[in-house]
């Protein structure tokens, strides 16, 4: 079992990670391309957002689900019960987080910035890019926040993943899993583990930013 | 030329400017009035960042606040009464201004020795004293030499040194183009062409 908890606790890391990393590529942009709007057609879309990041990840699952499987539109590309269906959905459940976080950031702390940057005349991209860099730390700081968002969900992981042992299994489907057989120790240390392992990543993420 | 047309400007349900109507040619001009007149809001709507809710705002004949606008606005540069300064070098806060508007920066060598900024090119510009920061501000537009210069409440972190420097280059440098200065001050009176007083969102 201490062999599985590694290969567990390494797969539900690679997928969250990997999820998060990628949400954050258009996330990011999109959070900061709102934030310089800032016109009410913005705000619709920031208000959408704020309401999908409570969004079930069952549902996202489900919604998933029906598209990859077999007699889905994208049945054909066998990504089903496998770890890269499983970046999918996490991706799409972190991607709402990170806008609003990033929406924020830039909307509501750097009006005179953005004003500044446009009597300049800079081009939208240009005030992307200035504005990341300015706040680069506290973006990634969204990253972290998604991160442990998908660490932390079952819905998606389960019903992307299927729970399959050594291929798609990560800590939150082996509790649920454990808890259904009755092994409630062995669910409740699994989940200390993950709790330790998510501040010990959130921790060390948080210093090497700082650090920078 | 700047000219507002019966300009008028909502904030909340208040109407913070009325019925402003003006011309500016070139020289300086001041906008005077205390806290909370509405110098700001003016700049602001001069400046292209601020869309009026009535009226109608000319720059050179081209409507700011049309499709046509976006060549005018080049030279129309606005500076925030609060500096606004990036989490970097001096140098970089700059000539930021001159890269965006893809302009050279040959004046920087004399602005850097004019207001005695050398030795601090280096450092960030962040970790500075407000008066600092307010002045590489201000030397970021001076930079780029717009033909329209819009000024908020410049002088307010300055020291005397660094205010009469001030004075001085906007009273040598900017004879030929447009300078607006919204300020409570009396510091730029004597070398203003125009002073205008803003009371309850009137220009009088």
């Amino acid at each position: 079992m201490p062999y599985e908890i590694w290969d567990i606790a390494i797969r539900s890391i690679f997928i969250s990670g990997s999820a998060s990393i990628l949400a954050t590529t258009w996330s990011i942009p999109l959070g900061i391309y709102l934030g310089i709007t800032n016109n009410n057609l913005s705000r619709i879309v920031i208000s959408i957002i704020n309401i999908l990041i409570g969004i079930p990840t069952v549902l996202i699952g489900l919604i998933l689900y029906l598209i990859l499987s077999r007699t889905g539109p994208l049945g054909f590309l066998n990504l089903l019960y496998t770890p890269y269906a499983m970046i999918i959905g996490q991706s799409i459940l972190v991607t709402p987080l990170v806008i609003s976080f990033v929406y924020e950031v830039v909307a509501g702390k750097s009006i005179d910035l953005i004003e500044m940057l446009r009597t300049f005349n800079a081009s939208r991209g240009e005030m992307i890019k200035i504005l990341y860099e300015e706040y680069e730390d506290r973006m990634w700081g969204s990253a972290v926040i998604g991160f442990e968002r998908a660490l932390g969900e079952l819905g998606i992981a389960l019903m992307l993943g299927g729970n399959i042992r050594g291929v798609t299994r990560v800590f939150t489907t082996t509790i649920a899993l454990e808890v259904q057989k009755g092994m409630y120790e062995l669910a409740i240390e699994l989940g200390v583990i993950l709790l330790i392992l998510d501040l010990l990543l959130v921790s060390i993420i948080r210093i090497l930013g700082w650090r920078r | 030329m700047i000219e507002l047309i019966n300009v008028s400007f909502k904030y909340t349900d208040k109407l913070v400017i009325k019925d402003v109507s003006v011309k500016w040619g070139s020289g300086l001009h001041l906008i005077k009035g205390p806290n909370g007149s509405g110098k700001t809001t003016i700049c602001k709507i001069i400046s292209g960042l601020l869309p009026p809710d009535r009226g109608y705002v000319y720059i050179d004949g081209v409507d700011v606040y049309s499709g046509e606008s976006s060549k005018i606005l080049k030279d129309v540069v606005y500076v925030h009464d609060k500096p606004v300064i990036l989490n970097r070098s001096v140098y970089d806060n700059l000539i930021l201004g001159a890269r965006l508007l893809k302009r050279n920066v040959n004046r920087l060598k004399n602005l850097v020795e004019f207001f005695g900024l050398y030795d601090i090119l280096d450092i960030n510009a962040s970790e500075l004293s407000a008066g600092y920061k307010q002045l590489i501000s201000l030397s970021r537009a001076f930079i780029v030499r717009p033909r329209y210069l819009i000024l908020d409440e410049p002088f307010t972190n300055l020291d005397t040194k660094f205010r009469d420097k001030v004075i001085e280059y906007i009273v040598k440098e900017y004879r030929e183009n447009t300078v607006i200065v919204a300020t409570h001050t009396t510091y730029l009176d004597r070398y203003a062409d125009t002073i205008r007083k803003i009371h309850k969102g009137k220009l009088v």
